[in-house]
């Protein structure tokens, strides 16, 4: 059904938000074409202010800010903060690494073991006279005697 | 307010919460992002060097969102007739992985940037301020000097012109 041709803009303004006159409402009530054409075109006025709201205007390139800010020439207010960071980190860090205990390589059990490991046979290297070269002889005191034939223990 | 130099950090903050918005205005009149940019610096740099004629810092907004279409305009001015517009209006946001869905929407916005495209200037130009971002109907009066009342006819206007080219 097709609204009745003289109401036509003013179904039209309804739809768009604009306020009804009481004639508009008094035809509405007895004219169902013309209330028909009404809920669709608030319908398609609702579409038409959703693909609006979708859009969104285009925004800037990334940094372009800071583009302009460059091209001004305004003096960074970060840039003292930095500076001032900078020279802390200066300070501090070589403080740090002095005063903070260097960490000692750990020694694996492994290499431990192996540097207490001592060969079964060291005790058949000794000599029965070792004790004569650890020992200093001493004018008048006899010199410990020595035998040949002494068992020799291998702990 | 203080010389353009002491107030420096406050700049760089105005110039950062209203960046945005007053490249979207050139772009409204350029079309085109590269010269909307170029738009932006320059009214940064006017602005910057004009500060200390703001004596409500409360209007710097307004101030250079105003400068922004007129710098906007001067420059469509200067530009041949085959104006360097690319039609980058406006951007699509797209929260649907339907792609029919999709598709329709798409081909809706088509048709409709084409007929934003055939609008009156007049019409035009307050649709699509009103799509920048954080801009009343007060602040598009005040950008194009004319009164609230008007702009907001304006805007009835151009959503009946589109109703009627969209859905006859």
């Amino acid at each position: 059904m097709s609204p009745c041709e003289q109401w036509r803009d003013r179904l039209l303004d309804g739809a768009l938000g604009a306020p009804a006159e009481p004639d508009l409402s008094s035809h509405l009530a007895s004219c169902p074409a013309c209330a028909e054409a009404l809920a669709v075109w608030r319908a398609n006025a609702a579409r038409l202010d959703a693909a609006l709201g979708e859009f969104a205007a285009a925004d800037p390139a990334p940094g372009a800010a800071e583009r302009a800010l460059t091209r001004i020439g305004v003096p960074r207010p970060s840039l003292p903060y930095l500076r001032i960071a900078a020279g802390v980190a200066a300070l501090v860090v070589p403080a740090l690494l002095i005063l903070w205990p260097a960490p000692r390589p750990s020694i694996p059990a492994a290499t431990t073991q192996l540097s207490l490991w001592r060969s079964p046979t060291d005790s058949l290297l000794r000599s029965p006279a070792d004790s004569l070269l650890r020992e200093v002889p001493r004018l008048g005191v006899a010199a410990p005697v020595i035998h040949l034939n002494e068992e020799i223990h291998v702990p | 307010m203080p010389e353009p130099d002491d107030s420096a950090p406050q700049f760089e903050r105005l110039l950062r919460e209203t960046y945005r918005m007053v490249y979207q205005v050139a772009n409204t009149v350029l079309a085109n992002p590269t010269d909307a940019e170029e738009v932006a610096q320059d009214v940064f740099l006017r602005a910057h060097s004009r500060l200390s004629e703001l004596r409500d810092p409360q209007k710097f907004r307004s101030w250079v969102a105003r400068m922004s279409w007129r710098l906007a305009l001067n420059r469509l001015r200067s530009q041949s007739r085959s104006a360097r517009r690319d039609g980058a209006w406006l951007a699509l946001q797209s929260d649907t992985l339907d792609p029919e869905d999709e598709a329709a929407r798409r081909e809706f916005a088509g048709r409709l940037e084409t007929e934003i495209d055939s609008l009156p200037e007049k019409l035009r130009s307050v649709l699509l301020l009103r799509a920048v971002d954080g801009l009343d109907c007060a602040d598009i009066a005040g950008i194009l000097g004319i009164p609230e009342g008007t702009v907001r006819s304006r805007l009835f206007l151009a959503r009946r012109q589109l109703m009627k080219a969209l859905f006859p």
